[in-house]
């Protein structure tokens, strides 16, 4: 991705960044604290409710980020469950959560990714990352992958380049249901902090201590796994020609 | 860092209600967000912010919804498709499809020039030619026929497009009868059931409806904007929605999910009306008013009672009456979906016509929230066209007024066509095909006998952009252009927020693709040289596409090139009006001009003018196959895209896992289906979501043609299944009757 | 299926670091405890001949392997020494670095066939020796903390993961020390000699039997924190337990061969002098199986390892 941003170039920073961030994550102990107050933190919520899983942000996100077959930057799952005739299927919709505790950041040995200053994404430079993909190991989403073109880390970056023009994100745009909601979640007035606010929201594996900025509204959590402890058929489709569900 | 804000918004923001307890927002979209009907803005179109980038709007044809798009080009190359924000149908939305259609344009396998067939047909042995061989050799083998046999024997078919109009008005000119489009593939019975019911088939207002009863019609996979939108909206807004579908759809998985007994549709509306009027549930006043033989109604539907229904359908009989509680105090705010694909069963005329009755018994129309006629569309002004032949030959088939009362005679009758040619019943020989847009091979149920008449010619031409498994059995191929590299006659849809768009190049045509009006203009040129038509062929083509567009504009208080860059003209908005109909301001399209539960225009031709059930036939030890798509992928057109196949690279057939575990057959495995009219191999789906008594096969695989790289050799082609049969009033055909076996390999 | 991101020649690097690192370790302490009349001189020069090369090869196969080298950006790999932060990779970055540097020093000191105790580059070696050791324990273990490092690879997020790195390096250096040694002794007339060597050997296996048996013990630390812990880590765990993908590799390769069975020969070998006070006699196939054995053994940990974090992955979503 070629990122614009208030990110400095001295190593020094890097340094310190690094230490900050890696230190943060290294501690045993979560300190619980909130993260460090930002000017702007995008984030996004997706209603799930609202998704039909036609796999047009998937695509959207494809075409728009030159994202190579075989990979995804933005993947949208189906959970099916139930017994006939009582069945449902559900669609969760992922993407990098960029997250405010990002467990790729604390990994990277170059600091080629990092979150941005002035708005919370989390994005890679594609100069300096040298393509170790331990990034792409310490993501527990899933969400990154080795491009096979550019030899990089890559991953979902709210459509940056796309913002910079006063755009909104290939996937959010192109959804016809308006299962995706996008915006600055420190603007009490935006749409996104305010249906945060208002409805039940869930993250996924917060468990993980990552503190992820992307949220669902009535999420399906369930997997494959878990059709063995309550006796039901759970199909998961990922819609990624080469992952399974992780 | 940049500032970004370029004063263009890609949409509105508006507050957003929570989702449940919202009430109803005032007035028909005013405030929904862009999304949704009528909510067309007239904010600027979205500029280029970085230099080298082109931004021109245009219209999709990745099916037949056309919505609008915004495309950004670079140094000639197209890099991205956006929705149109404006646009009030789509309101800046592009499904999956719609955005793949870069691949469309960057297929690898897209037929590049033209083609001409060196082995055997189908064998896919192809060289190069020029065009200008091309429109000799295709214009020396319709001459010949047209000699030998008259010009009544070329079958001329073509599907919905923006230009299909060109195609259909070479074939009149030359002089054929014999056209087969579109309608008998896929809509004809609901529009002759609805026809004969409400004179016409009207919109839903899905946003505002509180009960929505849907049969089929499976709207979050099978778009059709704006129904897809709005009823997603009604939906957040607290509508209840009951969908009707022997196999549970992801529409069917927002509301509640009836697994109804295939092909017993019909009892439950029959069934539904029953207790309606038992209960006296229904719309007295509007009845009295607005409609035609209630009481022939009531005295048909005093047997079909919900016990009844409940043992042919095995929708259990307190459902039903509950469903018809609810739609009686929904009501008018109810949406009886009269669906668009009709290619069922044989009865689906009728089945469409209970459809209609039940509006019409419950008053759901003409209100808010309800079924509404008045979304109309901009007038568009014409060329002059030269005068077409006064003589030509009668069908081949004898599809018309007499032998099929009801049909659309113009946009002939499929099944019926190729039983007639088959037979040898044809009042003269058929010995030539021309086809646009369309793939009769894949499209047709029973693909055998496709086949078959296929032989049956002595020249077969295809224009395409595409190798379909109909393209790689023809003699030559002509490669149009997709709709991203060419102008094309407006699109101006029935909207509620009435608009006209562009489809206009975006990038210079590929290859040596050609837009449809350059080819009908080559191959006229060329025919005229060879034969006398009464019309010369090039004088009734003596236009371009940019005078053609400029006719149709002529009215309009906007001109071609302002529509080039703007991409979309907004009529002055209308206010809904609703009630004129239900006050007798307005008549109904019908002969009486109200709503006829009997059907005089049924009566008049011999047909039942009240709908008579009949149960369907089982075959035990078998599955009834049922056809469907998902989301992104329309008919048998775009399995090739490799952004698409990417999702799903096979279709599978869905068995229910009692069925599944019986045969030993295990999720994945590869199943043999056989059926009457054929075999395939196909991955098995084990899956609950299905009845037991059916199986369902997505369709637009197992294609024959090997020159589809991407998807050639995957899955399993539901055509070569379906045994033939077709609708008895419309000749529609019938996709759904035929019984396969499930066998282990 | 998943993607694996790290294959054979991670593997192999984890291996090769480890066995170079081992080398070091072992070869520096020993020169350490030497004193003047180093009766394992030897072995500290095998060692310190032996441990630069596989690292360095090792750092070759991760250079090659990274995304940037594989599109052709030969050099982008020099970005690493542009930043020093608390990432394990960019800290290990610099200790391989470092690690090669001073190894190879190292081991030119011991290059010359006339290299002894007490010969002109001594005093250097020493020196280096005492920086050796903990750069040898430290290239050892922090390919433990680098796969350790993250919540999202529960198979490999313990700290046990580590310990056992370490011990294995330690191992496989001793291992091929001890094949080494063994390849390129020769019967010699001279008794001293053979006494040296069969001393050398004595420690070598002794230390190699100690080492197992704390590997082993490890080993069977993660498995019961796995049994006794729920979630992320007992489902992962499970792929190496009783029908788990990796099983049998595990079971075999790993435990049986790389640990138990050399364990038991060298308890064998050692026995008679350990607790018997008897000579210690070791016949020269075992000389070389032994060892063998332990390296087949110790890079299949690393294989059964890598492939087990990357298959496995949190349960729940």
């Amino acid at each position: 991705m070629d990122i614009e941003t208030e990110h400095t170039d001295s190593g020094r920073r890097r340094f310190l960044k690094g230490l900050a961030a890696a230190g943060a994550a290294a501690l045993p102990v979560s300190t619980g604290a909130a993260a460090p107050e930002r000017k702007k933190q995008y984030g996004m919520l997706l209603d799930t409710r609202r998704c039909v899983g036609c796999q047009a942000c998937a695509v959207s996100c494809r075409s728009e980020n030159d994202v190579p077959l075989g990979h995804e930057r933005s993947w949208v799952e189906q959970i099916d469950k139930g017994s006939y005739p009582n069945t449902t299927v559900k669609f969760l919709p992922r993407l990098c959560n960029q997250c405010s505790e990002p467990q790729c950041v604390s990994v990277c040995p170059t600091g080629a990714t990092y979150k941005r200053e002035q708005d919370g994404i989390v994005v890679v430079d594609n100069d300096i990352c040298i393509g170790c993909k331990y990034c792409i190991q310490a993501c527990p989403y899933d969400a990154r992958f080795l491009n096979p073109k550019t030899g990089v880390a890559d991953k979902c970056d709210f459509c940056a380049d796309r913002l910079a023009q006063g755009r909104q994100p290939a996937c959010i745009q192109t959804c016809f249901f308006r299962a995706r909601i996008f915006g600055d979640l420190n603007d009490p007035d935006s749409e996104i902090a305010r249906l945060i606010a208002t409805n039940p929201v869930t993250v996924l594996r917060a468990e993980m201590g990552t503190m992820p900025n992307v949220f669902y509204i009535a999420a399906e959590h369930m997997g494959e796994a878990d059709a063995r402890h309550y006796d039901q058929h759970i199909r998961v489709t990922t819609y990624r020609s080469t992952r399974e569900r992780r | 860092m940049k500032d970004g804000a370029s004063g263009a918004k890609a949409r509105v923001t508006l507050p957003r209600r929570g989702f449940l307890g919202a009430c109803a927002a005032v007035g028909a979209g005013a405030a929904l967000g862009v999304r949704s009907l009528g909510g067309g803005t007239a904010a600027a179109m979205p500029q280029p912010q970085d230099a080298g980038v082109s931004v021109i709007p245009s219209t999709c044809n990745m099916c037949v919804n056309r919505c609008g798009i915004v495309c950004y080009v670079k140094n000639g190359v197209l890099e991205k498709i956006d929705g149109d924000p404006r646009n009030p149908l789509s309101g800046g939305g592009l499904c999956a499809k719609g955005q793949a259609g870069v691949m469309q344009l960057y297929d690898p396998d897209r037929i590049k020039y033209p083609m001409i067939r060196t082995g055997k047909r189908g064998e896919g042995k192809w060289r190069r030619a020029s065009w200008d061989e091309a429109f000799d050799y295709t214009a020396d083998h319709l001459a010949r026929i047209v000699k030998k046999h008259g010009p009544q024997a070329l079958l001329w078919s073509s599907s919905t497009e923006l230009s299909e109009a060109f195609f259909v008005k070479l074939g009149k000119y030359i002089g054929t009868p014999n056209f087969a489009r579109h309608a008998t593939l896929c809509l004809a019975s609901r529009n002759v059931g609805y026809f004969a019911t409400l004179g016409g088939v009207p919109g839903s207002d899905l946003a505002n409806a509180r009960y929505i009863l849907m049969f089929g019609a499976n709207r979050l996979e099978s778009f059709e904007t704006p129904d897809n939108i709005t009823l997603v909206e009604g939906l957040a807004r607290g509508a209840r929605l009951v969908v009707v579908d022997p196999r549970m759809t992801v529409t069917a998985a927002k509301g509640q999910w009836l697994p109804i007994r295939p092909r017993t549709d019909m009892a439950l509306t029959l069934a539904l009306m029953h207790v309606l009027i038992k209960h006296d549930l229904y719309d007295k006043t509007f009845v009295r008013n607005a409609t035609v033989g209630f009481p022939a109604l009531k005295a048909h539907v005093g047997k079909y009672n919900p016990e009844w229904a409940a043992k042919e359908t095995g929708i259990p009989a307190a459902t039903i009456v509950s469903m018809a509680h609810e739609m009686a105090a929904a009501a008018p705010a109810v949406v009886i979906y009269p669906g668009r694909r009709s290619s069922w069963y044989t009865n689906d005329t009728q089945f469409r016509r209970t459809l209609g009755m039940l509006t019409g018994l419950l008053g759901a129309i003409d209100a808010r929230g309800a079924s509404n006629f008045g979304a109309g569309a901009v007038t568009l002004g014409d060329i002059e066209w030269e005068i077409e032949p006064l003589d030509v030959a009668e069908r081949v088939d004898g599809f018309n007024e007499k032998n099929f009362p009801l049909a659309a005679h113009e946009d002939g009758g499929y099944v019926h066509l190729r039983d007639t040619l088959l037979q040898g019943k044809g009042k003269y020989p058929v010995k030539g095909w021309m086809v646009y847009k369309q793939n009769p091979l894949a499209a047709m149920l029973d693909s055998s006998k496709t086949l078959k008449l296929m032989e049956q010619m002595d020249f077969i031409g295809v224009i395409d952009i595409q190798p379909s498994q109909t393209a790689w059995m023809a003699d030559i191929i002509l490669p149009e252009t997709t709709y991203l590299e060419r102008l094309d006659p407006i699109w101006a849809p029935p909207a509620r927020r009435k608009f006209i768009g562009i489809r206009q190049p975006v990038v210079a045509p590929q290859f040596e693709s050609k837009p449809l009006l350059d080819i009908i203009k080559g191959l006229a040129a060329k025919l005229d040289k060879r034969h006398h038509f009464e019309t010369p062929l090039s004088k009734a083509f003596n236009f371009t596409i940019e005078q053609y567009v400029d006719a149709q504009l002529k009215a309009l208080p906007i001109d071609r090139k302002t529509l080039m860059k703007e991409g979309i003209w907004l009529a002055p908005p209308e206010t809904a009006e609703f009630g004129r109909y239900r006050r007798g301001e307005k008549k109904f399209s019908t002969p009486s001009g109200k709503i006829e539960f009997v059907a005089e225009r049924f009566q008049r031709n011999g047909y039942p003018p009240l709908p008579v059930y009949e149960p369907p036939k089982e075959e035990p030890g078998k599955q009834r196959l049922v056809t469907g798509r998902p989301a992104w992928y329309t008919h048998s057109s775009n399995q090739n895209n490799p952004w698409l196949n990417a999702l799903q690279p096979e279709n599978d057939i869905w068995i229910h896992p009692d069925v599944a575990h019986a045969k030993g057959i295990r999720d994945g495995e590869v199943v043999r289906v056989r059926s009457a009219a054929g075999e395939v191999r196909i991955k098995a789906l084990v899956t609950p979501r299905i009845r037991k008594d059916t199986v369902y096969m997505a369709h637009g695989f197992g294609s024959r043609s090997t020159g589809q790289t991407t998807v050639k050799g995957r899955g399993g082609a539901d055509e070569t299944l379906m045994v033939s049969q077709a609708d008895t009033i419309t000749n529609n055909q019938a996709l759904h009757e035929t019984f396969v076996e499930i066998l282990k390999v | 299926m998943h993607e694996l991101n790290w294959g054979l020649p991670v593997v192999a690097y984890l291996f090769l670091a480890g066995l170079g690192a081992g080398a070091l370790t072992v070869s520096a302490s020993v020169l350490l405890r030497g004193g003047p009349t180093s009766t394992h001189f030897d072995v500290a020069r095998y060692g310190a001949l032996i441990a630069p090369i596989p690292v360095a090869l090792g750092c070759g196969l991760l250079v090659f392997e990274l995304g940037s080298f594989q599109v052709g950006h030969w050099f982008r790999w020099l970005n690493l020494y542009k930043v020093i932060n608390l990432s394990p990779m960019s800290v290990g970055t610099w200790l391989l670095t470092f690690f090669i540097g001073v190894s190879a020093l190292y081991g030119y000191t011991f290059l010359s066939r006339d290299a002894a105790p007490g010969d002109k580059y001594d005093g250097l070696r020493r020196k280096i020796a005492w920086l050796g050791v903990p750069l040898g324990i430290g290239v050892a273990v922090y390919t433990g903390v680098l796969l350790g490092a993250m919540p999202a690879r529960p198979f490999w997020n313990s700290p046990i993961l580590a310990m056992l790195f370490l011990l294995s390096a330690i191992s496989t250096g001793v291992a091929a020390i001890l094949l080494t040694h063994a390849i390129m002794h020769r019967k010699n007339e001279d008794a001293e000699v053979e006494r040296r060597y069969r001393e050398s050997g004595y420690l070598l296996t002794a230390s190699d039997t100690l080492l197992i048996g704390l590997e082993l013990g490890t080993i069977f630390l993660f498995l019961m924190y796995a049994h006794l812990t729920i979630g992320n880590v007992k489902a992962a765990v499970s792929v190496i337990l009783s029908g788990g993908a990796l099983a049998s590799l595990f079971w075999f390769w790993v435990v049986l061969l790389g640990l138990v069975i050399p364990a038991l020969i060298e308890l064998y070998l050692i026995v008679p002098r350990l607790i018997y006070y008897r000579e210690f006699v070791v016949h020269r196939s075992f000389e070389i199986v032994v060892p063998a054995a332990v390296l087949v053994g110790g890079f299949m940990l690393r294989y059964v390892v890598v492939i087990a974090g990357q298959i496995t992955h949190p349960v729940g979503l």
